[in-house]
C-alpha cells in the first residue's frame, strides 16, 4: 500500500511546483461548469416535459457532476499514454525490469494522480459549484456510501479499459489514430454529458452492452438520486461484474504480450 | 517581404515532404479525425433530437456553427498547430537555432511544420457544411460563397492569431501551453458548438471583444444562415475579416515585442 501513496507524494510536489496552471486549469473547470449550467436551464425553459421526470437541480447536479468527475476520471492522460511514451522512448524495459507486477506499478502511478486530482480539481470545484449553483446532495449515508463505491468501482474500470486500450501501443507504437475513436466512444457512451435516460431507445441495448456506462452514468445517477434502491444496487453490481471481468481480461492478454515480447534496443 | 515569402515556402515544402514518409499514420490519423468530430455531433443529436432547438438553433444550423468553426479550425491546424509548443523549442532551446540564421525568426518558426490532422477537420467540414447547406434549403446567391471562404480564412486566422499573441507570454515567462490551454476552452467549449446568444452578457463580451472566437464561427454564420437581424449584436456578422487582420497585427506586435526581451533558456 504505500507503494501507492510514494506516487501520491511525487504528483504532489509535480503539480505544486506549477502554481499559475493550477489556477488556469481551475479557471477552466468553472468555466466549463458554467456552460453547462446555461446550457441545462435553456433546455428547461425551453420544455421542461422532456426532461424525463427528472427537476432543473436533479439534471444540473448530474451534468456538472460529470465534469468534476472527468479531472479524476481522465482519457488523455492515463495509463494508456504512459505506456505508448514508455514504449515509443524504448523505456519501457526499465518498467519491465522493476521487481514489482507490472499491472500493479501502473495502478499504483495512476491512483498517485487520482488523488492528487482529486485534492486539487475534484474537491475545490465541487465546494465552488456546491455555493455557487443549486446543486442536489445524497439524502441518506446509503446513498452517499453507494456513490463513493460506484466511484472507486468507475475508476478500477476506466483503469482496466485505459490498460488494455495501451496494450495496443505494443503492436502499432502508436495509439494517436485510436485514441480519436476511443475518445469519441467513451464521450457518447457514458453518459457523462447527456444523461442516458434522454438517448433514443433504439440506442440504449447498445450503450447497455458496453463497460462505458458504467464509468459515468452509474455514479451521476446514484448522486442525484436518479437511481434508488434495488437499481441503485443492482448498477454497482453490473460495475463490480465489468471491473473483475476486465481485470481478468487485462491479465490475460498482458500474460500472452508479455512472454512474447521482444524489444529493441532503445 | 519578397523574401519573406520564399523563405516560407521553401521550408513548406520541406515540411509536406517530410510528412510524406509516413503514409499509414497519415490515414489513420484523418480516420481518427473523423470519428472524434463523429461523436461530437452525435452527442449534439441526442440533444437535439430529443429538444427540436437549442436557443432557436436547429440541428443543422449548429452542425453548419459547428463546421464553421472546424474549417477555420482545420486550415489553422494544417499550418500553423506547432504554435502552441512554442513553448516547448524554448524551454528545450530549439528556438535559438532560429535566430543564428539570416532570415525572420517569425517566418522560419511558423514554416517549420505541417500538420496533416488538420486535413481531415477540412474534409469533414467541407462535407459537414454542404449537408447542412441542402438541409436547411439554404439558397446562397453566388457572391456569397465568395464571402463564405473569405470568413473561413478569417476564421483561422483569427484563431492563429490568438494563439500567437498567447505563445508570445512564454518569450518573457517562458511558459505559456496552460495560459493557451485556458483561453482555447472559451474556443473548444464555448463557441464551438454553443450559439453564443444563449449565454449572459459577460460571457458574450469576453468571446466577442476579449477573446474574440466568436469570429471564428458564430458571427460569420448570422449572415449565412439569415439570421443576423434575429440576435442582438447581428451586424457583427460583416466585421471577421477586419477583426482578423486587427488580431494579426497585435499578435505579431506581440511576438516584436517578447522577442526583444527573450533571454535563452540556455539548454
Amino acid at each position: 500500500m504505500s507503494l501507492f501513496w510514494t506516487f501520491s507524494r511525487q504528483f504532489f510536489y509535480q503539480q505544486s511546483a506549477y502554481r499559475l496552471n493550477f489556477w488556469l486549469e481551475m479557471f477552466s473547470l468553472l468555466l466549463q461548469l458554467y456552460v453547462v449550467y446555461t446550457l441545462w436551464n435553456v433546455l428547461f425553459d425551453q420544455a421542461p416535459q422532456s426532461f424525463g421526470g427528472v427537476s432543473l437541480t436533479q439534471m444540473i447536479t448530474y451534468a456538472l457532476l460529470g465534469i468534476l468527475l472527468g479531472s479524476i476520471l481522465t482519457l488523455d492522460e492515463g495509463v494508456h499514454t504512459y505506456i505508448q511514451t514508455q514504449v515509443r522512448m524504448g523505456m519501457i524495459t526499465s518498467d519491465l525490469m522493476k521487481p514489482i507486477d507490472f499491472l500493479l506499478h501502473m495502478m499504483a502511478r495512476n491512483f498517485g494522480t487520482m488523488v492528487v486530482r482529486l485534492c486539487f480539481y475534484l474537491l475545490p470545484p465541487l465546494l465552488v459549484a456546491y455555493f455557487l449553483f443549486d446543486l442536489v446532495l445524497p439524502t441518506s449515508l446509503t446513498q452517499l456510501l453507494a456513490f463513493v463505491l460506484a466511484v472507486m468501482q468507475s475508476w478500477l474500470i476506466l483503469f482496466f479499459c485505459n490498460f488494455l486500450f495501451g496494450l495496443i501501443a505494443f503492436k502499432t507504437l502508436d495509439l494517436l489514430g485510436f485514441m480519436f475513436t476511443y475518445f469519441a466512444l467513451i464521450r457518447f457512451a457514458s453518459g457523462q454529458i447527456i444523461p442516458l435516460w434522454l438517448y433514443p431507445d433504439s440506442i440504449r441495448p447498445f450503450l447497455d452492452a458496453l463497460p462505458f456506462q458504467s464509468i459515468f452514468y452509474t455514479p451521476q445517477a446514484i448522486f442525484t438520486g436518479v437511481l434508488q434502491g434495488a437499481d441503485m444496487w443492482q448498477a454497482v453490481g453490473v460495475q463490480t461484474l465489468w471491473m473483475l471481468g476486465l481485470f481478468l481480461v487485462a491479465r490475460l492478454i498482458w500474460g500472452r504480450i508479455f512472454k512474447y515480447l521482444v524489444v529493441q534496443g532503445g | 517581404m519578397r523574401d519573406n515569402l520564399t523563405v516560407y515556402l521553401t521550408m513548406i515544402r520541406a515540411a509536406v515532404l517530410t510528412r510524406l514518409e509516413y503514409r499509414a499514420d497519415f490515414l489513420m490519423g484523418i480516420f481518427g479525425v473523423f470519428i472524434l468530430n463523429a461523436g461530437t455531433l452525435a452527442t449534439t443529436w441526442v440533444l437535439l433530437s430529443r429538444f427540436q432547438t437549442l436557443h432557436g438553433w436547429s440541428f443543422w444550423e449548429i452542425v453548419f456553427l459547428y463546421n464553421m468553426w472546424l474549417f477555420g479550425h482545420g486550415i489553422r491546424a494544417v499550418f500553423f498547430r506547432h504554435i502552441n509548443m512554442l513553448e516547448q523549442f524554448i524551454v528545450e532551446g530549439t528556438f535559438d537555432q532560429l535566430l543564428t540564421r539570416p532570415a525572420s525568426p517569425l517566418v522560419q518558426f511558423l514554416g517549420r511544420e505541417v500538420h496533416y490532422l488538420g486535413l481531415g477537420d477540412v474534409i469533414l467540414a467541407t462535407f459537414m457544411l454542404t449537408m447542412a447547406y441542402q438541409n436547411l434549403g439554404l439558397d446562397w446567391p453566388w457572391w456569397m460563397f465568395g464571402w463564405f471562404l473569405v470568413v473561413g480564412l478569417a476564421s483561422a486566422v483569427v484563431e492563429m492569431a490568438l494563439t500567437l499573441l498567447l505563445a508570445s507570454v512564454s518569450f518573457i515567462t517562458t511558459r505559456s501551453r496552460a495560459l493557451i490551454n485556458a483561453a482555447s476552452q472559451f474556443s473548444f467549449g464555448v463557441v464551438q458548438q454553443y450559439p453564443v446568444d444563449m449565454f449572459n452578457k459577460l460571457l458574450r463580451g469576453v468571446v466577442t471583444i476579449l477573446l474574440p472566437f466568436a469570429f471564428m464561427n458564430y458571427y460569420p454564420s448570422l449572415l449565412l444562415l439569415g439570421k443576423q437581424d434575429q440576435v442582438p449584436y447581428g451586424f457583427l456578422t460583416w466585421y471577421s475579416p477586419i477583426v482578423a487582420l486587427i488580431l494579426l497585427g497585435l499578435a505579431i506586435a506581440m511576438w516584436n515585442f517578447g522577442i526583444k526581451r527573450y533571454q535563452s533558456t540556455g539548454s
